[in-house]
């Protein structure tokens, strides 16, 4: 089904070696790579088969794969999708019902070892019931799923790191991807959503070079989520010169300084956004004028307001100084009047010195 | 969704509010620029420079276009969608841009080069058009 | 790190669990000191006042901070780098925007901040000072002997915050959070620290300052 070479299946439909080169230019720039990786790009992808991917969803809102399939159609991200083979999505096959599962059952025996599983939402642990699909836990079927998968991708924060589900009291006990799956490599493509070109731009890796790419400690691929949104932000300069947006409307807003008072996670925050924007490089969140949420860093739901800057800390701490106010003064009184008792003691225990018990006889006293 | 809609909104003029907002790439760009034309000469190396690949404020890459200007030659590619190729008005300096079928751009760069590479005839090509000549 | 699955874990929990057990244990401490020498009382004074008390205090608090000659004739590097520490440390400390943001929302006290430039140039010289003195009391015999391990440990908690706010600010160490939640976390240690130690001085300099003005006032004594 996928003996095809990537190059073979461009040719069939009349592309052009420029239009290869031209592909290839496109890719290489998609992958954020060096631009001088373009002979080595279209060397690999002269010899490359498109991979069969199975894409499963979860506990999502389908904001992931809007933001891949809606991406405004056929840029390079349709171009990928033009060149994998997407066996398996049950939110777009729905309406196949039971011959979607055989679809998926299927891709995985035909590709045994070679397929690349794409997941999208968390995997509720608290009750299967929470989530199933064709009447099977998602447990169950991530297992089955990755028996013979390549590599899983955990596209978006919610199956990167539990996300929404998993915020603060987590009722469903959802978990992540990579907390469950420790036998394969699990590349985490975190953000909500997240940039439909990194998403791509992952798989193009994949179908590139046959290989995962290199990740940061959090499982992210580096070359997209390698510097933080503040290094990478063009307001950063205000940053720097103390130039700060006070509210949303006032003048320091309306100059473009920067967002960190008004609660901008820019700086713990790790993504390609300020790079590569949203909606066709229009704009991004700092740019159109709000801070960052930090959508793709673990436990963003549960880190406070996103009205409060970082610095600020954000439990209940006036409680906290409450109860130390009512602690201190009781303790502070106990023992003041300690020290005044024994004072006090001390100064009705007092004998006075006399001249006696200087005298050279007081031994014989 | 369509690109008819986008392109309409060209038409509407755009005030960038601080014209004055600098990311500094476009001075370290610029110093990139006079090394690598230092480099072709000498060497007789190109290089790429992906726009894409580095963060820009509001403005700031339409602010390096308008500086580097448009020189003599203007190049148009029909390959998957069309490209456009043109020597700023700085010799050597190539502002490439390629587009999808739908006129979305997908990728940009600035070329420090003789000639982009992707203008030239491709020797896979060449070999084909002699076959189709040998069967006249 | 088996506490925290990740370095946000870690951050989240310096802002919020760790925040409010060093600031509980802060404000314990400091008021117990602070109620324990007022508790102590002192015998009322049955002379007639030659002057008043309020004016001279406060003056006194003021005046205090200025160079005594003497003192700087038998100690000048300590009064030269004391200084130097201690006005690198405010400008730091009161002037950085993501430390008035803190105030602001803690005590809802608010003014404007300075580049970060001249905060991270203040960081270094009072990194340099506390080394100075640090290398001062290891080298000076008399300093040394009289150096008991609290000393040590203050110089501990009050130079940490400064190095991990360096390196949060430069961002050296990877990820992000994890430098952000360990100068959270130093500071906390400083605040726990801090009642118990020599550094309550910071507070009770007024109460001494004042009352050392006041007596000298009552006494119509120019302080």
């Amino acid at each position: 089904m996928n003996e095809q070479t990537l190059f073979e299946l461009l040719q069939q439909q009349g592309v052009s070696r420029r239009g290869f080169l031209k592909y290839c230019t496109a890719l290489t720039s998609l992958m954020a790579l060096p631009a001088s990786m373009i002979p080595t790009v279209a060397h690999a992808l002269e010899s490359a088969r498109r991979p069969s991917v199975i894409w499963l969803s979860f506990q999502e809102c389908t904001g992931c794969a809007e933001s891949l399939l809606r991406s405004h159609s056929p840029t390079i991200e349709g171009l990928i999708f033009d060149h994998i083979s997407l066996d398996y999505q049950h939110t777009l096959q729905a309406a196949a019902g039971d011959a979607a599962e055989h679809a998926r059952e299927q891709a995985i025996k035909d590709n045994y070892g070679k397929y690349l599983v794409v997941v999208d939402g968390s995997i509720p642990l608290a009750d299967p019931g929470y989530s199933t699909i064709a009447g099977m836990s998602n447990l169950d079927m991530l297992n089955e799923t990755l028996t013979g998968a390549a590599a899983v991708i955990a596209v978006g924060t919610c199956s990167a790191y539990g996300g929404l589900p998993q915020a603060d009291p987590n009722p469903t006990g959802a978990v992540s991807v990579s907390s469950l799956v420790k036998d394969k490599p699990v590349i985490n493509v975190p953000g909500c959503p997240p940039i439909p070109t990194v998403i791509t731009g992952v798989l193009a890796h994949y179908l590139t070079f046959g290989s995962i790419p290199e990740l940061d400690s959090l499982g992210r691929p580096k070359v997209f989520y390698g510097q933080s949104i503040h290094d990478r932000c063009y307001r950063r300069p205000f940053y720097d010169k103390g130039l700060f947006a006070e509210t949303f409307d006032d003048e320091g807003a309306k100059k473009g300084w920067c967002l960190y008072r008004l609660g901008c996670k820019g700086p713990m925050t790790y993504n390609a956004c300020a790079t590569l924007k949203w909606n066709q490089q229009t704009s991004w969140p700092v740019e159109s004028g709000h801070g960052c949420l930090g959508c793709s860093e673990p436990d963003f739901w549960d880190a406070g307001s996103f009205y409060n800057a970082l610095s600020i800390p954000d439990g209940d701490y006036t409680r906290a100084a409450g109860y130390a106010v009512a602690t201190g003064v009781v303790l502070g009184a106990a023992v003041g009047f300690t020290n005044q008792k024994t004072k006090a003691t001390a100064a009705a225990q007092h004998t006075n010195v006399t001249v006696d018990d200087f005298s050279l006889n007081k031994k014989n006293k | 969704m369509n690109n008819e809609a986008f392109s309409s909104l060209e038409g509407i003029s755009v005030q960038v509010e601080n014209p004055e907002l600098e990311t500094g790439n476009f001075q370290s760009i610029l110093m990139e620029i006079k090394f690598s034309l230092e480099q072709l000469l000498e060497q007789k190396k190109s290089h790429i420079i992906d726009l894409r690949a580095m963060p820009w404020s509001p403005g700031e890459e339409h602010k390096l276009e308008k500086y580097l200007g448009k020189g003599e030659v203007h190049i148009e590619l029909d390959a998957l969608g069309k490209s456009t190729f043109y020597e700023t008005s700085y010799s050597g300096i190539w502002v490439v841009t390629h587009y999808s079928e739908d006129g979305a751009v997908i990728a940009k760069a600035i070329e420090i080069t003789y000639m982009p590479e992707m203008v030239f005839s491709q020797d896979e090509e060449i070999k084909d058009s002699l076959e189709r000549f040998e069967k006249l | 790190m088996e506490l925290f699955s990740n370095a946000n874990d870690f951050l989240l929990w310096t802002r919020g669990d760790a925040f409010n057990i060093a600031i509980g244990i802060f404000i314990v401490g400091s008021i117990i000191r602070v109620l324990e020498i007022f508790l102590l009382g002192r015998k009322h004074d049955f002379s007639e006042p030659r002057g008043t008390e309020w004016g001279p205090g406060l003056k006194n608090i003021i005046s205090r901070s200025a160079v005594d000659s003497g003192t700087f004739k038998r100690a000048p590097f300590v009064v030269v780098v004391g200084y130097i520490w201690h006005i690198c440390f405010f400008i730091v400390l009161l002037f950085f925007v993501p430390h008035i943001e803190l105030i602001h929302a803690t005590l809802g006290l608010k003014w404007p901040g300075i580049p970060s430039q001249f905060v991270d140039a203040s960081t270094v010289i009072a990194m340099a000072a506390l080394l100075a003195m640090l290398w001062h009391r290891l080298t000076h015999p008399v300093l040394k002997f009289l150096s008991t391990y609290e000393d040590y440990l203050v110089w501990l908690v009050t130079f940490l915050p400064l190095l991990t706010g360096y390196i949060a600010f430069h961002r050296m160490i990877d990820p992000y959070p994890m430098a952000l939640g360990l100068h959270i976390l130093s500071v906390e240690l400083l605040l726990i620290v801090f009642p118990f130690t020599k550094l309550m001085h910071a507070i009770t300099l007024f109460i001494a300052r004042w009352y050392t003005g006041a007596m000298m006032g009552r006494k119509g004594i120019e302080s």
